[in-house]
């Protein structure tokens, strides 16, 4: 079963950057605009809602450790998103895991540089430069 | 040995992304404004980041042209000697594929997955630049 791994270090509390990774709220500013739901439970539409994400929350122990279960998707339906933060240099090492893909496809791969890219406007927006979410209503923002 | 695979599809030709990739006005573009690159097989690449803070030297190992570049790390940092970049291209209706493997890595270390987040970074930025929209390098100085 492999995983996508990711880690960047943050110039923010865990607090702050807890609050992006565990609401639908939080979600928006980062990786995609169309998100809808409650907390706990939240839908994320990509490209005019062709691919909906749907996740639940499992664990959460915040400021520490946001988990999620993609019950949607092809591929993304049964994998598990981590977020775990610990505070570092007066910031947040934010370690994050892609897990329980079922195969290495290219899809897999592509999804490994999406993250990469998200990783950062994680980092912008916890630190307060409201990059806006990689995925705007219209495609994606590059 | 865990590699760190990356892919992007970029809307312009196999050359702009090949540019990117072999230049040294292209690598600056999206990497680092610290850059020395010669364009023959054999030939060394030097990139420095935070004033020098990180340096990379790299053997240009591959150039066939608009199709595949490959990098081997002479060390500096330590993690990262001995591992290959590998840089494929091809061409799709509408641009090109770029796909990345920076392969040799000996453990899953932290360092890995924070470099492994970087490249999906610089991915996006590389797509950018290719299709002329500027991005500007990730490291600045």
């Amino acid at each position: 079963m492999p995983d996508l791994i990711h880690s960047i270090r943050i110039a923010a509390s865990p607090d702050a950057v807890y609050r992006l990774v565990s609401t639908a709220a939080g979600f928006a500013e980062w990786w995609a605009a169309d998100v809808t739901g409650k907390d706990g439970l939240v839908d994320l539409g990509f490209f005019h809602r062709q691919t909906v994400y749907r996740l639940r929350m499992q664990n959460s122990d915040p400021p520490h450790r946001a988990e999620w279960l993609c019950e949607t998707g092809q591929e993304w339906a049964t994998t598990h998103l981590v977020f775990q933060l610990e505070p570092a240099g007066g910031g947040t090492l934010l370690r994050f895991a892609h897990a329980g893909w079922s195969s290495p496809t290219d899809y897999f791969v592509s999804c490994n540089t999406t993250w990469g890219g998200l990783m950062f406007r994680l980092r912008a927006a916890a630190e307060g430069k409201s990059p806006g979410p990689l995925f705007p209503p219209e495609g994606l923002a590059y | 040995m865990p590699d760190l695979l990356h892919e992007i599809s970029v809307q312009a030709p196999p050359e702009r992304v090949y540019a990117a990739l072999t230049t040294p006005d292209g690598l600056r573009a999206w990497w680092t404004v610290d850059v020395t690159a010669e364009e023959r097989v054999g030939g060394r690449a030097r990139f420095g980041f935070n004033q020098s803070a990180t340096v990379f030297h790299m053997r240009i190992e591959e150039l066939t042209p608009f199709a595949r570049v490959i990098w081997s790390c002479q060390g500096d940092p330590d993690e990262w000697k001995d591992t290959t970049l590998t840089w494929q291209i091809a061409p799709v209706e509408g641009g090109s594929i770029l796909q990345f493997r920076h392969g040799g890595w000996r453990a899953e270390t932290r360092l890995l997955a924070i470099c492994n987040s970087s490249w999906g970074e610089l991915m996006h930025r590389i797509k950018a630049y290719a299709e002329g929209k500027n991005p500007g390098p990730h490291w600045t100085q």
